[in-house]
């Protein structure tokens, strides 16, 4: 191991020297000749065919060029907009033509003087068509940008009852604007930065200022400053690259499709990363609870949410524990099952050839099979395959003799289990920690699964996500923050924000707002 | 907050497997009474630690030793206080592991058990205090409410006649029953190993006090559970609250929930176990001189389990030394050294404020 | 901070590999011991003891068959066949007569849903202490079990086969859940032994013969009585309807239709018991040992078949009187054949200890031979009728009346 991650130091060396490489061209301004810029460009985009250069002279005597990506640009505006006024246009004005003239003559709203190659080629990249003119240092870069995406969809991994249906797509612009229909003040700051080399990928850092802890958001910079890599193709290579606990089974950020989700963590005083190119926003700090929150519980009557949470708690335990604990329970300790009970297990078991330990294996990796293939198949066979899995092998199996019913029922449950938590990125985590579990079980029963147990909470413990402890508010015990932890307090209690990180304007809302007939309301 | 979690399940959670037995061997059906009078060692201690602490903040003993008394003294006495924590830990951990052998997995070695449990204290300690606090905390629900849960089941069962006639012998059953537990709540001194790291140093009187009290209650109440359900058969059980929470019954269906206590037991004794082994290789630390406990955290365990099978030969010889020897020597270790401390410190200061002529004390 | 937190994660994870490396094999080597699957057990659902030859005990045990329950194409495959069968094995004692019992199995005997456990009587008579020191040492055995005591023989009360219930390890449990008997649970004897102020007292099974659906007679196993423990001998067995009247000495009855004929009148008049406190009150004065005993019990009229009107408040104060009457009858029937056979069943000795701890150090040893059978009782019943069911004249009467 030792040696591989020396290779790996070597290996970084002339990586390191590429990227200084493109820092230096990078520092590079366009010249005074208007050819050798236009050569430039041209050797920077030999081979591109989707690059358009398009050469035209303003006023019939200045030489200029516009150049721009196929596909990226609205071409319609540029023509009316760009080059129609500029090649119409009389050479009878008092004034000399320059590039200041012309931006100020053309009726485009966004429009960038830019000097540095470097800015050129993002702007290019990013379809905003770049027009070079004669004997100027500077281009001007025009907001044209157009292309195709697809419309706002309902998430499909976060599905709610009630509730805005809006989700976050590809693009990175449409995924601020959306926020920002929903926090409309100047409080709420959009970093962005460019992440990846040959990606260029635009990444931004969303927070409420003065809501937000200042420390957080300079750690989350710097540890975004550091990414260096190739390219940038999903929040993952992000998430992966900034975590605090890279050996975690457990998801140190929340990565949601739902803009209503990233506000009301901004609201708490989380801070969001928005990657171009993923409808996915990752949310830190969170905790162990967070991901435990489903977006649901704040759209319904509180009473009843707190009841589905307490729910939600008795099946996550149950989808990490139950198999673990029907083979711990049946091959050790058959005397905690009820008479009855015990009885039906012999019975039905009795012509299983397995030890309950592989025929929970065995099922529990049939599952997670027919999952796995449910997710690649088109939604169309994506159903059969379940209703294949689920009817005909568990009823095959069980007429075969090969699983026993009682085992096919634990499988189940929990499946369904694992289906309860809201997060789907946490649920594969405690899908994943029940095979340990199942194994620890058969070696050594009860003992095997509470060792097991303990060992996630002492490593829960030890987990930290951006700073805040992963188990909080639990341990360490916050008090007030438990509201929206053991249960969703209604809205006209939840008076102050987690205290997760420093305390920095801790109250939500004005204090004691509950409704009532002497408030008004009711005649 | 954390630590009193901490030094509740540090106190309670091997005291209530097998204080009722021993307890009521001596007091019979007044066995409620013995954790009163006990806790009264604890408070006491618990005073002693803080006063203590007063007089040398973010010091731990092993510190203070060496500056009251000087410094060979210091690392004598510190040595002592090793390797009692040594001894007391490895019978924590060897009554952990008889019991799980004695009532569920019967034919499962010993040193598996014993290995499984060290092996993950030793995760929990070399994530720092933070994580076991961390972990006590979580784990404290864990521990208490399946407890009271099932006692609460139980309630269909008690006969509350149990507890008469009280005080039939005087007060000296009790009494004499108490100096088991007092044992027990002799291991609050280690507060004296976490206070320097308490984040509000002030409040450690007011948990330490909290966790005795706690702990207090809680073996009372566990203490007549038992009374009530098992009446005078309690003296001769070797595990009442096992006996008892077998008992329980709800609905005639949920019978037979010993996992309940099983799960219980385990998480105590983790929580107690980390905390003894983490004051042990602090402890160490500190008496060597290093600046970090991590690297001694493996050695330790090491001997540990070493001393979990020189300390005891069998679970008979277990609940002897429970009963008889245990208490007296945690008296020796825990009261009445850091009370010799206490009284040197202030007498000194005392000679010093006179010589100086301002006082030392904050 | 955070880079101090990343440096220990490094640690943490060599660490972990390194013990992963060295602790997974060792967990799959050791610890399997006590694995043991489902279809690997014999699952014992009542056990039987009963004297031998020459000091021997025999141990027989109903072992579920679960073959014949069903097997796991569903329902349809389980028709007859006996649910159960029983083995037994004599030793020297019980754990002898376990072990060899094992040894003549394929599959591990299996505690821990054994309800049942039946003394015979002539290992009843002889002291049960010894058998019962294997049953609460060992964990298996659950502490809800409940025991009995069987007249004659205690093996042939587990082979019955029973109708409605799977077997007769269910059907006597059921019965004793029921709660028209006092079920003893092994920890409840336990303590009854441990406890130096009483004796125990175990429900007493006796054989009945019914009549089946197909005319034959077939031998069913009945809760019959109280045998009565003095010490851990068996001296003695109470009636049936004696042990009624302990059950309600000692506040334990469930549910009891008394039937009765007040005084004066022809006919006779049920009453459902539907709620009942008994409360025992010691006293001692002038060196008589006196027990006062108090019931407040209400009750519910089933049936009626006298002339009595219940609109009639007097009629009804009648009624419930001959109730009190009843209901005094058959406690003191039980105490006086208890005290016949000098034996607290009643558990008097535990009230005099509680409140009056000095006089009962005095008696302490010779309570039951000497003190017990010279308790005076004095009763103090207040029966209330609550309510008439659906009609308040009996039929009769209001046939006769127009």
């Amino acid at each position: 191991m030792i040696r591989n991650s020396k290779k790996l130091l070597k290996n970084k060396g002339p990586k390191q020297q590429s990227v200084t490489d493109q820092n230096t061209k990078s520092q590079e301004t366009l010249q005074k000749d208007f050819q050798q810029n236009v050569n430039m460009f041209r050797s920077i985009y030999l081979d591109c065919s989707d690059v358009i250069f398009r050469s035209f002279r303003i006023f019939g005597q200045m030489d200029a060029m516009i150049i721009y990506i196929e596909g990226l640009t609205d071409t319609d505006l540029l023509d009316w907009n760009v080059l129609s006024p500029l090649m119409k246009m009389e050479a009878d004005e008092a004034e000399p033509p320059g590039i200041d003239w012309i931006k100020n003559h053309l009726s485009i709203s966004d429009t960038k003087k830019v000097n540095l190659v470097a800015d050129c080629i993002e702007s290019i990249s990013a379809g905003r068509p770049i027009l070079l003119l004669e004997g100027e240092l500077y281009a001007l870069s025009f907001g044209l940008t157009k292309f195709e995406k697809r419309s706002i969809d309902e998430p499909e991994a976060e599905k709610v009852i009630r509730g805005p249906r809006g989700g976050f797509i590809e693009s990175l612009q449409v995924n601020t604007s959306l926020l920002r229909r929903i926090i409309k003040s100047p409080a709420m700051k959009i970093k962005t930065m460019t992440i990846g080399e040959y990606s260029k990928t635009s990444v931004s850092l969303i927070y409420i200022e003065g809501i937000v802890s200042p420390p957080l958001i300079e750690e989350m910079e710097s540890r975004l400053k550091r990414i260096k890599i190739d390219g940038v193709l999903e929040s993952e290579y992000i998430e992966e690259m900034i975590e605090d606990n890279p050996y975690s089974p457990f998801p140190q950020f929340l990565s949601t499709e739902r803009p209503d989700v990233v506000s009301a963590s901004l609201l708490e005083g989380r801070a969001a990363i928005l990657t171009d190119g993923t409808p996915f926003a990752l949310i830190a700090p969170v905790s162990f609870f967070t991901m435990l929150q489903a977006p649901d519980d704040y759209y319904d009557r509180y009473i009843i949410r707190t009841l589905i949470r307490w729910l939600r708690f008795v099946f996550l335990f149950a989808a990490l524990v139950f198999p673990a604990l029907y083979v711990a329970i049946t091959t050790f300790h058959q005397e905690m099952i009820p008479d009855a009970l015990l009885i039906s297990i012999a019975a039905a078991r009795e012509n299983v050839p397995f030890p309950a330990f592989v025929e929970v294996l065995l099922m529990e990796l049939m599952l997670e099979a027919l999952r796995e293939a449910g997710v690649r198949l088109p939604n169309q066979v994506g159903s059969a395959v379940s209703i294949v899995g689920a009817l005909v092998i568990g009823q095959a199996s069980v007429q075969a003799g090969l699983v026993s019913a009682p085992m096919v029922i634990v499988v189940a449950t929990t499946g369904i289990a694992s289906f309860m938590i809201p997060r789907y990125m946490f649920g594969y985590s405690i899908r994943m920690l029940r095979f340990p579990l199942i194994i620890l079980a058969s070696v050594s029963g009860l003992l095997g699964i509470m060792l097991g147990i303990l060992a996630i909470v002492i490593h829960l413990s030890g987990l930290r996500s951006f700073g805040a402890p992963y188990l909080g508010p639990l341990a360490p015990l916050k008090t007030s923050d438990l509201k929206d932890v053991l249960w969703r307090a209604p809205m006209w209690k939840m008076d102050t924000r987690p205290h997760f990180n420093k305390e920095t304007n801790i109250n939500r809302q004005a204090p004691h707002q509950e409704p009532g007939p002497e408030r008004g309301g009711r005649d | 907050m954390q630590m009193s979690m901490l030094l509740y399940l540090t106190i309670i959670a091997t005291g209530i497997i097998t204080l009722p037995a021993i307890t009521a061997k001596y007091a019979g059906n007044d066995l409620w009474i013995s954790p009163i009078i006990a806790s009264l060692a604890g408070f006491l201690i618990v005073f002693i630690a803080v006063k203590l602490h007063n007089l040398y903040p973010r010091k731990t003993v092993m510190q203070y030793s060496e500056d009251i008394i000087g410094r060979i003294p210091g690392k004598v006495i510190g040595f002592f206080v090793l390797f009692f924590y040594m001894e007391i830990t490895g019978n924590v951990i060897r009554s952990y592991s008889e019991f799980i052998l004695t009532s569920f997995l019967f034919r499962t070695p010993l040193i598996f058990v014993i290995a499984s449990m060290l092996i993950l204290c030793a995760f929990c300690i070399y994530g720092r205090l933070e994580v076991l606090a961390r972990c006590a905390q979580f784990l404290f629900p864990v521990f208490i409410l399946p407890l009271f849960f099932s006692i609460a089941f139980l309630a269909r069962d008690f006969q509350f006649g149990n507890i008469l006639p009280v005080l039939e012998n005087g007060i000296m059953p009790p009494l004499k029953a108490a100096i088991p537990p007092s044992g027990w709540f002799g291991e609050i001194f280690v507060i004296a190993f976490l206070l320097p790291y308490l984040a509000d140093g002030k409040k450690g009187m007011k948990f330490g006090i909290l966790s005795v009290l706690g702990a207090m209650l809680t073996l009372m109440i566990v203490n007549l559970a038992a009374l009530f359900v098992l009446g005078m058969a309690i003296s001769n059980k070797t595990y009442p609250l096992m006996n008892v929470i077998r008992y329980a019954s709800l609905g005639s269906f949920f019978e037979n929930i010993e996992a309940v206590i099983m799960a219980v037991w385990i998480v105590g004794a983790f929580v107690k176990i980390s905390v003894l082994y983490y004051v042990l290789t602090l402890g160490t630390a500190q008496w060597l001189n290093l600046s970090d406990y991590r690297p001694v955290v493996w050695p330790i365990g090491i001997l540990l389990v070493q001393f979990t099978y020189w300390g005891v030969p069998s679970e008979m010889a277990l609940g002897r030394s429970d009963a008889t020897d245990f208490p007296l020597y945690s008296f020796f270790i825990q009261l009445s050294l850091p009370l010799f401390l206490l009284v040197i410190a202030l007498m000194r200061n005392k000679y010093k404020k006179k010589k100086v002529g301002k006082p030392v004390q904050t | 901070m955070i880079k101090v937190i990343h440096r220990t994660k490094h640690t943490l994870l060599k660490n972990v590999l390194l013990f992963s490396a060295i602790f997974v094999p060792f967990l799959f080597v050791s610890g399997c011991g006590d694995r043991i699957e489902i279809n690997d057990l014999a699952i014992v659902t009542a056990a039987a003891i009963d004297k031998s030859d020459n000091g021997q005990v025999e141990l027989a045990i109903e072992i579920v068959v679960p073959k014949s329950i069903g097997s796991s194409q569903g329902a349809r495959g389980g028709d007859g066949g006996q649910a159960t069968t029983v083995r037994s094995k004599k030793g020297d004692n019980l754990s002898d007569a376990l072990s060899k019992l094992q040894a003549d199995l394929p599959r591990k005997v299996f505690w821990g849903s054994c309800k049942v456990f039946i003394f015979g009587e002539g290992i009843a008579k002889d002291g049960i202490q010894d058998h019962l020191d294997f049953l609460v040492r060992d964990p298996l055995p659950r502490e809800r079990a409940y025991v009995f005591v069987s007249e004659g023989e205690a093996k042939p009360f587990i082979r019955h086969e029973v109708p409605i219930e799977r077997n007769p390890a269910e059907m006597i449990r059921e019965i004793t859940v029921r709660g028209s008997v006092i079920g003893v649970t092994l920890m409840e004897l336990d303590e009854m032994m441990a406890n130096e102020d009483y004796s125990a007292n175990l429900p007493y099974l006796t054989i009945k013969e019914e009549e089946t659906s197909d005319g034959t007679l077939s031998e069913l196993p009945n809760i019959n009585g109280t045998a009565m423990f003095r010490k851990d001998k068996m001296v003695g067995v109470l009636t049936e309807s004696t042990t009624r009247g302990l059950l309600w000495l000692k506040d334990r009855i469930k549910e009891a239709t008394i039937n009765m004929t007040p005084e004066n009148v022809t006919g006779d008049i049920s009453m459902t018991q539907i709620k009942s406190k008994v409360n025992l009150t010691p006293k001692i004065s002038g060196g008589e040992w006196i027990m006062m005993i108090k019931v407040k019990t209400e009750g519910v009229v089933v049936q009626n078949s006298t002339v009595l009107n219940l609109d009639d408040p007097k009629q009804v104060k009648l009624i419930e009187k001959a109730f009190g009457k009843q209901i005094e009858n058959r406690m003191r029937k039980a105490i006086e054949e208890s005290q016949g056979m000098k034996v607290d069943a009643a558990h008097f000795g535990k009230e005099f200890h509680r409140k009056y701890p000095k006089q009962w150090k005095k008696v302490k040893n010779h309570w039951e031979e000497e003190v017990f059978p010279e308790v005076k009782v004095e009763f103090v019943i207040d029966a209330h009728i609550r309510s008439r069911g659906f009609v308040d004249k009996s039929i009769r009467e209001r046939g006769s009346g127009k």
